[in-house]
């Protein structure tokens, strides 16, 4: 039977050939099912909350996770920061750490959004006006909705284009540090740089909006 | 400040001659690839550009006429249309950081440099209207391909033209190019074209808010999206890469920043220490394996390059990975080039070692963190003594 860095190896090597890796893949995390086992109670502990019935889901979403970028992140981490990796096992369970803290980290975030679920369904009739007014609430929440997805999808974009740039937007704007003198000191750079950084964030995020949005009024046309 | 000139067209008709002789004579070795390249180039050029050189006469039928089939359909091949597509984007990219630049040099830099991006746009697009005229007097083949490049760079057009309003911050170039141009060919050319107002031309530093100035309508609702305040609560991507080590200064702050002020994320910190201590125990004696990658996959052949200059002789591509970045002059013709050498800004004397690759030759500049702000000068010499030099940013 081959070890676990022998079985990993392998799964690299069918991985890079473009051939099927899903069965070894399941077979060598199933061999640190209860090593997983043990960290997510860890973090449960921590939270102080879920259930041991929690621990299946969380580990089948670090098993996906795992799949879809784990194994190249797994690569770029030992090639970055040696050591830091350790071996494929140690990467894992960090995933599965971070599974189970993220699942957590949402329930309080659901939790803490108000109403849950099934409590409109003893909602009274509701009269006409009252109607379209929910309607045109409706209508402009879904308008806000897109337009927040559009931002956050130039704010990818911006990311992925211009890392410098999408570092100094997220502490000024996002982190409401709103003061070149600390995003200068947190970045390394000259508080000229920081603003002018800022600035060309701004610049791109609008540009790529309204590029968006004229690519998709092409396809519209078109169809 | 980017100029253009009349001048540097008015040549074009000399040029022509001389191509024609050329590929007549079959100087150069080869297919002819190349000359049927620059020709076509050269003859549209004057084709677009009548009235501005005085040329409404010159008869291009007997050098387009002069190109043979094989040549013809060589240089079709060779036309890479995915790298348009590149060059047009990062003309955008530029354009921006020319008009909102960290320094003076940089924004004239940045300048030339998208100016260079969209003249090759307008190299095909002389070409292809030459490629037109040819089919015009009966040429299959060439309207054959003349119709395939134009639905390839159709979709290039297509897909960058959405993002004009960035190259408004060349409009004087732009402007100076386009007025050149025959009327009934300047709408087809865009990328000098189109939204050159001069309302327009401070357009990239209001939207910067560098400057004051009235928002264009279509601008108003993307101004408002992008400056309405909003957080962005740390990720599961930002913990795990923060977790790794991966973390760049800026995600370390974010995250001081947000756990001083959100006692859930102050748990997650917590939960991610003590969830650490269980795997140390569960891999406790565990032989830390170096983790090379188990079967060689080529850094190069995993990204794409961008492409800092392109002659008939020589390609030199640009490849960022997160490990390194590479500079990489693959000669298309190996009897023409002579050497290559490539220095960068920080290091001005050195010239970085080469390593013959799959590629071409190969230059490591170094890790990407290493290179912020720094400029690379490659310099190429061919065999007859011509010598070429560029200058990408890393």
């Amino acid at each position: 039977m081959l070890n676990d860095d022998e079985l990993f190896a392998d799964i690299a090597r069918r991985k890079a050939l473009g051939q099927d890796y899903k069965r070894p893949l399941g077979e060598l995390v199933f061999r640190w099912r209860d090593a997983s086992t043990t960290v997510i109670r860890r973090v449960q502990g921590a939270f102080m909350r879920g259930s041991p019935d929690d621990a299946d889901e969380i580990f089948q979403d670090a098993v996906a996770k795992f799949m879809a970028k784990g194994l190249d992140q797994f690569r770029g981490v030992s090639e970055q920061v040696p050591g830091k990796a350790a071996s494929p096992k140690t990467f894992f369970l960090r995933i599965v750490k971070h599974c189970a803290i993220d699942r957590y980290r949402r329930q309080r975030e659901e939790l803490d959004s108000g109403r849950g679920v099934g409590e409109d369904d003893d909602e009274p009739e509701t009269s006409l006006p009252e109607a379209n007014r929910s309607i045109s609430e409706a209508r402009a929440l879904a308008e806000q909705q897109e337009a927040h997805g559009e931002y956050w999808k130039s704010w990818e974009r911006l990311k992925e284009e211009h890392p410098n740039e999408a570092a100094a937007w997220d502490l000024y704007h996002h982190q409401d540090l709103d003061d070149h003198e600390e995003v200068a000191r947190a970045l390394g750079i000259t508080v000229v740089n920081s603003y002018k950084r800022v600035s060309r964030a701004q610049a791109w995020l609008k540009l790529y909006i309204l590029e968006a949005r004229k690519r998709e009024e092409g396809s519209s046309e078109e169809n | 400040m980017v100029t253009t000139t009349p001048e540097k067209y008015a040549a074009r008709l000399t040029e022509l001659e001389a191509l024609h002789h050329e590929l007549e004579t079959g100087k150069r070795p080869g297919d002819g690839a190349v000359v049927v390249g620059l020709l076509l180039e050269a003859a549209g050029d004057v084709l677009r550009r009548r009235a501005a050189l005085n040329a409404k006469s010159a008869n291009l039928n007997k050098p387009l006429g002069a190109i043979p089939e094989l040549a013809l359909r060589s240089w079709g091949d060779g036309v890479q249309v995915e790298e348009l597509a590149s060059r047009l984007k990062r003309a955008a990219s530029q354009a921006v950081e020319s008009a909102l630049p960290d320094s003076v040099e940089d924004g004239e830099a940045m300048a030339q440099w998208a100016v260079q991006d969209l003249q090759a746009r307008d190299r095909l697009e002389s070409a292809l209207v030459a490629l037109e005229a040819l089919a015009g007097t009966g040429r299959k083949d060439a309207a054959a391909l003349v119709t395939r490049l134009r639905t390839a760079v159709g979709g290039v057009d297509k897909v960058c033209r959405a993002g004009v309003a960035s190259l408004t911050a060349l409009n004087g170039a732009r402007r100076a190019e386009a007025a050149l141009i025959d009327q009934e060919y300047r709408g087809q050319a865009w990328w000098y074209s189109e939204r050159t107002g001069i309302d327009d031309d401070q357009l990239v530093k209001v939207l910067g808010g560098e400057v004051k100035g009235s928002m264009p309508s279509e601008f108003r609702s993307a101004n408002s999206e992008v400056t309405r305040k909003r957080g962005r609560p740390v990720s599961f991507d930002d913990l795990l890469r923060f977790d790794l080590g991966l973390a760049s200064p800026g995600e370390k702050e974010v995250i001081r920043l947000q756990a001083d002020a959100d006692p859930e994320l102050k748990l997650s910190l917590a939960a991610m220490e003590a969830a650490e201590a269980a795997i140390a125990e569960e891999t406790a004696g565990e032989v830390a394996v170096p983790q090379s990658a188990p079967v060689s996959i080529p850094v190069e052949r995993s990204i794409t390059p961008e492409i800092i200059e392109e002659r008939a002789e020589f390609k030199v591509l640009l490849f960022r990975t997160k490990k390194a970045v590479q500079v990489v002059v693959q000669p298309h013709r190996l009897d023409r080039l002579a050497a290559a050498a490539v220095y960068r800004s920080d290091e001005p004397d050195r010239p970085f070692p080469s390593a013959p690759g799959d590629m071409g030759i190969h230059f490591d500049l170094g890790a990407p963190e290493r290179l912020v702000g720094v400029l690379a000068r490659i310099v190429v010499k061919l065999v007859d003594g011509q010598t070429h030099a560029f200058e990408a940013r890393l």
